[in-house]
């Protein structure tokens, strides 16, 4: 069905396109907003996402990988807008974080709150990895595919995204009077 | 917390926090792409690297090379004189002279370009849109593609100075591949009929063409030379996404299965490139790499005759050298000595690269290592003479010709929407 439908669109079918693009959103939105965690980044990523899928859709070149591709296309509109965000916060100069609580580290907000501030201290590149595997549930092999890098890069550098965000949560659960994050990312 | 017990923590959350849903915004995406014109499909590089002309000399005895070829020349020696003031032409096969290179411009029409001068020559011109030329082995001819339609198009001949165009096809759909033959009367093409990729043989005098049905799904279809005794091609039997590559008689007949296996369905068998001598076939496949224990592209030559495949062998990662790197869509040279394909790195850049053929070295990389781009191969081809490749990086209106000895290579403003074709000259 799904071949079929990127078939028609690939042909200009622009219905076909909507319903693959229907069928797509809902999961290119939740994958945008974990990487960049800012609503209208993440929908910027999306469009961008959704208008090269269609403008490019004629080179494809197997229809089968349609859904790896269209996550390849997101991944690197998300690492642009993350780019830009990240010029933009330069230019504003620099924004606190919240003080991480230590009292509360044992319950699960804070230990949300805990995950959330080791995740944004990662590179955008890093996120997408985590997001892809550890939330798209893809194989190592389909995120390297995705990311358009060789498998053991893919695994080594998972590897060392989830050993800074621990790091970070470790540094939390330290006391660092008056700490002040400069950038997000 | 136990590293497993931190990645089921860090999945529940990612699981958790996507429920953050962005307000609904499918209509106004859907507003856009319908105002957005699709790209034109001849760009990818997988669809419209047009079959290089190729030979090998090394597997064929020098005596029994000579014996072919002396004749062949004096052959074409004595025609020249008597022809006169026609141009000597090259064979239909091996190392050649680097004549013009012929590319099909953003303006609909063709051009030539002389690569050392830069100077070029409309070839094709006029109100229909003609795309995509492709010279023929002996560079006396060249094909080309017209229609307004980027899936609707038509085939045309012309001789190499842009006179003498004839249409050797009715209209097809999704026209993705072709090659000439040996001996330069037919056009083997693959197009779409009925929703299935198809095998079209066109007679180049234009009194005809048929399609070749040979009970499967077919793509990347070359003549195998230098008798036009077969043709080779990439078939998925039973309809299934399980490729091989397969040989047949252009009459249909004789059917056989050349490589050893069916591949599986994210790699087996991409991109196979068959040698001019029709000896061997390069492919690339996606597979475990005993060294490194992870699955990789690797890129594979198959000799058609002896089932002998050999991989040739990879080279480390330049940023990370504990790592290895994917390699694969090789192209031999026209002596069939060397093979040139691309290798990725760990920084998302792929550098173009140069191999002995017969798998003795990881071989050298020619040209600067270039950002990939959304997962899109440069697209290349060595020059008739093979001294050189000539490059079309994704989303550049440039072409680059880069000499295989490292010495600086030239840049052609040439806004092509593929790569260019080289015509070939007599030595």
């Amino acid at each position: 069905m799904q071949r079929d439908l990127v078939e028609r669109a690939r042909k200009g079918d622009h219905d076909a396109f909507a319903e693959l693009a229907g069928a797509a959103i809902s999961r290119l939105d939740s994958t945008a907003w974990l990487i960049l965690r800012d609503p209208d980044q993440a929908k910027d990523a999306v469009q961008e996402t959704l208008v090269r899928a269609w403008r490019d859709l004629p080179t494809l070149r197997s229809t089968d990988r349609f859904d790896a591709w269209l996550h390849r296309l997101l991944v690197r509109a998300c690492i642009d807008e993350a780019r830009r965000l990240r010029r933009h916060r330069v230019d504003v100069e620099l924004t606190p974080l919240d003080t991480p609580s230590i009292a509360d580290t044992t319950s699960a907000i804070a230990d949300r709150d805990q995950l959330e501030r080791g995740f944004r201290r990662l590179e955008p590149e890093a996120r997408a990895l985590i997001v892809l595997h550890h939330y798209l549930d893809l194989p190592l092999p389909e995120v390297a595919s995705v990311l358009g890098m060789p498998l053991g890069t893919a695994k080594s550098r998972l590897h060392r995204a989830l050993q800074l965000m621990r790091a970070a949560l470790d540094a939390d659960t330290r006391p660092r009077p008056g700490a002040r994050e400069g950038r997000l990312a | 917390m136990t590293s497993d017990r931190f990645d089921r923590t860090v999945a529940e959350w990612l699981h958790d926090d996507a429920e953050h849903h962005l307000p609904d915004h499918l209509a106004d995406v859907l507003a856009r792409t319908s105002r957005t014109p699709q790209r034109r499909w001849w760009s990818s590089p997988e669809r419209w690297l047009p079959m290089p002309s190729l030979h090998r000399f090394t597997s064929i005895p020098r005596i029994a090379w000579l014996l072919v070829i002396l004749p062949l020349l004096a052959a074409l020696g004595v025609a020249a004189l008597i022809a006169g003031s026609q141009p000597r032409l090259p064979a239909p096969f091996g190392l050649a002279r680097n004549g013009v290179v012929a590319y099909g411009a953003a303006d609909g029409d063709i051009y030539g370009v002389d690569p050392v001068t830069a100077s070029s020559t409309p070839l094709i011109t006029g109100a229909q849109r003609d795309v995509a030329p492709f010279y023929s082995r002996d560079g006396a001819r060249f094909a080309f593609l017209r229609g307004a339609s980027d899936h609707l198009l038509t085939a045309f001949v012309a001789q190499a100075d842009g006179t003498g165009v004839h249409a050797v096809t009715p209209v097809l759909t999704d026209q993705v591949w072709w090659d000439w033959s040996y001996d330069e009367t037919r056009l083997a093409m693959i197009s779409t009929v009925d929703g299935i990729k198809k095998i079209t043989i066109a007679n180049t005098d234009g009194s005809g063409s048929r399609i070749l049905d040979v009970g499967m799904p077919a793509d990347f279809v070359s003549w195998r030379g230098p008798d036009d005794s077969e043709l080779v091609f990439r078939g998925y039997p039973d309809n299934t996404s399980h490729a091989g590559i397969f040989a047949v008689r252009p009459d249909g007949k004789g059917l056989r299965r050349v490589s050893p296996t069916l591949g599986d369905q994210v790699g087996g068998y991409q991109y196979p490139q068959t040698a001019q001598d029709g000896t061997r076939v390069a492919y690339t496949a996606f597979e475990l790499d005993p060294a490194s224990g992870v699955m990789l592209l690797r890129l594979h030559v198959l000799d058609l005759t002896s089932g002998r495949d050999i991989v040739i062998p990879g080279a480390p990662d330049p940023i990370d050298p504990t790592l290895p790197t994917d390699e694969g869509y090789g192209i031999f040279s026209a002596d069939g000595r060397q093979i040139a394909f691309w290798r990725d790195s760990s920084d998302n850049k792929i550098v173009l690269v140069v191999a002995p053929s017969d798998g003795s070295s990881p071989g050298h990389s020619i040209g600067p290592a270039n950002p990939k781009v959304d997962g899109t191969d440069p697209n290349f081809d060595f020059s008739p003479d093979a001294s050189m490749l000539v490059v079309r990086y994704p989303n550049e209106a440039v072409v680059h010709f880069l000499p295989l000895d490292g010495s600086p290579g030239t840049t052609l403003p040439l806004d092509a929407g593929d790569l260019p074709s080289w015509q070939r000259r007599a030595p």
